[in-house]
């Protein structure tokens, strides 16, 4: 095994609002001598903003965390900072969450309970510019690849988007404030606004009004 | 508690107006029966009275014109016989004479017959026979002598006597003329009276029906007025139990619903990330000791499959109670997963078709969609032994529809009662779920031709202008 730099550290952010899971990772990813975790994030907000300060190498992020989950964070930060590589860690194997990840741009994605072997590879991997997933994913993956429905990145904007993020959309093109919007989906008013930042960068649109024009072209809401 | 009474204790307390109204008619009939009677009979009276009075009196009046008319006759009769330049013999009128004392006696009989009997008319008749028999006799006296060649004599005796005795007579015809002629005014002011009366009667009779009608009438409004106010306040309060009732069946719903997604997520995130924790652990553990110790070894990756599969265990139950799919990735993708998951663990091949755009529905109205399909399935799987299902969801109209079919068994559509318990609840409660969505539910099925369970529900799409007013 290769790496880039015999003398260069693989800094390693980890997000995972579990204090126990994430500590076991910190010690699975620390029994590499070639790895230092840099930093340790519990929701997806925090991970956004730890990365803006800490720029890691490798982001090793859990799908589900409250406020923002994994996938919108991994689209924020990407944005922010496209070099940072970002792999997904998930208890489900179902293909709707693979192929979204690496539609937000994420280059891995491994289960949980294959974590002991395939955490150091898939940084490591990262790292080093090249995919991973773990054995359990690699068979959806091809299956996807063969029946044509997997892509990298969907051609239409707005699929490119989270359920989340949907939601948001719809509902500020209802007219409904930040702060209706986190009351209605039961999340912080920074969370929307991550949200709402994420929608209108995926959309290329810069204002409310485009927004709900937007809105009415696909048919979300009646002109 | 007053809620505590029942619909049938409300029923019964509405008094039925059916006694009060028979009564009504009851008493209707009867005084229209006996006003009717009373007024019969009082013209029936009027009728015997017309013909045995007032015809009678008119009757008796003719007689006595007759008579009055014969001494009239005789008056002339008498005046001719004693002028004295008369060149006819007396007993040339003893013809006549004869002729009128016959018409006379006829009329006097026939009077008799007609006349009413009053005290003062008997009286008067009495005395009208008497002057009359003594008329005659003088008469016959007058025309003897006459025979007997005293013509001066009975010329004399007619002229002294008989000609005022006939005045006499004449005078009592004329009183008793007027006599019935007063009876005649009298009878027909009686009769008048009576018309009065009976025309009294009738228009009290129709006033009484009148009142006894607008009576029963007013009764009977008023009656049905506070039937109705009862049927509107027990059809109110039936509508405010089964609201109450569809209420407490949406809250179980909802209560149940919110319970699952506490269960499912503490499963997940508490134990599945302790489980998790644990076998990353071991995991380390084992890898750290690989090429040391491998009885050490050997038992740590005992001990993880044991969590991996009490992990498993975990995970799979916290999807069934809320899968993790529908909060991430919304209804259609939920739908797909789950059929091809009911597919792979109960072997009746689901058939899915349909899109869904994202964003329409929220988790917690989703979340309804995804239990129905859920419940159609296990019914299928359950009940119907059927091998294929389709499941079709479209977009239409504004409105989302959903349609669970089989090949199988089916049932007896029937009340709901009829029912095996379970699968009654399991129908009352996809309808309620697509109730609360606005949506309507309804479910098909006959004997070997298979279900369908059939949902549309609004697809919640704001108006432009709402959304820019609110927007600036």
């Amino acid at each position: 095994m290769t790496s880039p730099s015999k003398d260069k550290q693989i800094r390693v952010l980890l997000a995972e609002d579990h204090t126990l899971v994430r500590q076991g990772f910190r010690r699975i990813l620390e029994d590499d001598p070639r790895i230092t975790v840099v930093g340790e994030a519990r929701t997806g907000i925090e991970a956004i903003e730890q990365c803006k300060e800490l720029k890691p190498d490798v982001v090793v992020m859990d799908l589900s965390m409250p406020e923002l989950g994994g996938l919108e964070a991994t689209a924020e930060v990407l944005k922010a900072n496209p070099q940072i590589k970002v792999v997904i860690l998930s208890m489900y194997s179902n293909e709707a969450y693979v192929r979204k990840a690496f539609e937000l741009g994420a280059k891995g994605y491994i289960l949980k309970n294959a974590i002991e072997v395939d955490l150091t590879r898939a940084v490591m991997a990262l790292a080093e510019g090249q995919a991973y997933f773990s054995p359990g994913i690699s068979h959806i993956v091809l299956e996807s690849m063969k029946a044509g429905t997997f892509q990298g990145t969907s051609q239409d904007p707005y699929e490119r988007l989270t359920l989340r993020e949907k939601e948001v959309l719809q509902l500020i093109a209802q007219g409904k404030s930040n702060k209706e919007i986190a009351t209605l989906l039961n999340i912080s008013v920074n969370t929307v606004a991550v949200h709402r930042a994420r929608v209108m960068e995926t959309l290329n649109l810069h204002r409310t009004a485009e927004l709900v024009l937007f809105a009415v072209k696909k048919g979300l809401i009646q002109p | 508690m007053v809620r505590a009474d029942t619909e049938h204790d409300v029923l019964s307390a509405i008094p039925s107006p059916s006694a009060r109204l028979w009564l009504g008619l009851g008493v209707t009939l009867t005084v229209f029966l006996i006003f009717a009677g009373y007024t019969i009979r009082e013209i029936r009276w009027l009728e015997d009275f017309q013909v045995n009075v007032v015809q009678k009196n008119r009757k008796a009046s003719l007689q006595l014109l007759r008579l009055q008319d014969d001494t009239y006759q005789l008056a002339v009769s008498l005046r001719d016989m004693t002028l004295p330049e008369s060149r006819y013999p007396i007993f040339y009128w003893k013809g006549e004479f004869t002729r009128v004392h016959q018409d006379m006696d006829e009329a006097l009989r026939l009077e008799g017959q007609y006349s009413a009997s009053t005290p003062a008319g008997d009286e008067k008749r009495r005395q009208l026979r008497d002057v009359l028999d003594d008329f005659w006799l003088s008469s016959d006296e007058a025309f003897q002598l006459a025979d007997q060649g005293h013509e001066e004599t009975a010329r004399y005796m007619i002229r002294s006597q008989l000609e005022s005795k006939r005045e006499n007579i004449s005078s009592i015809i004329t009183r008793l003329l007027a006599l019935n002629d007063q009876a005649q005014t009298e009878a027909g002011q009686q009769v008048s009276l009576t018309y009065g009366r009976v025309k009294r009667d009738i228009l009290v009779l129709i006033g009484v029906l009148f009142l006894v009608a607008m009576g029963t009438g007013l009764y009977t409004l008023q009656a049905n007025r506070k039937t109705f106010d009862r049927l509107h306040h027990l059809a109110e309060r039936l509508q405010t139990q089964s609201e109450e009732l569809r209420m407490l069946s949406w809250k179980l719903i909802d209560v149940q619903e919110k319970t699952l997604r506490q269960v499912a997520r503490d499963l997940h995130d508490e134990f599945g990330q302790i489980l998790t924790a644990i076998g990353v652990t071991l995991g380390r553990a084992s890898q750290k000791a690989l090429d040391k110790d491998p009885v050490f070894v050997e038992d740590v990756k005992y001990v993880k499959k044991i969590v991996e599969d009490t992990l498993q265990s975990v995970r799979s139950e916290s999807q069934i109670f809320r899968p993790a799919i529908l909060d991430d990735f919304g209804l259609g993708q939920t739908l797909e997963w789950f059929v091809d998951q009911f597919s792979r663990q109960t072997g009746v091949l689901v058939h899915y078709k349909g899109k869904l755009s994202d964003g329409f529905f929220l988790p917690e109205d989703a979340i309804h969609l995804y239990r129905i399909v859920q419940e159609a399935l296990n019914n299928v799987a359950k009940h119907s032994g059927a091998k294929e299902a389709w499941v079709k969801v479209a977009e239409e109209a504004g409105a989302l529809s959903l349609e669970i079919r089989d090949n199988g068994a089916g049932f007896v559509m029937g009340p709901e009662s009829n029912r095996v318990a379970g699968q009654g609840i399991g129908l009352m409660g996809m309808r309620e779920r697509a109730e609360h969505l606005k949506g309507s539910f309804s479910i098909r099925s006959s004997p070997d031709r298979g279900t369908v369970v059939s949902v549309t529900v609004p697809l919640k799409r704001p108006s432009l202008n709402h959304a820019v007013q609110e927007v600036s």
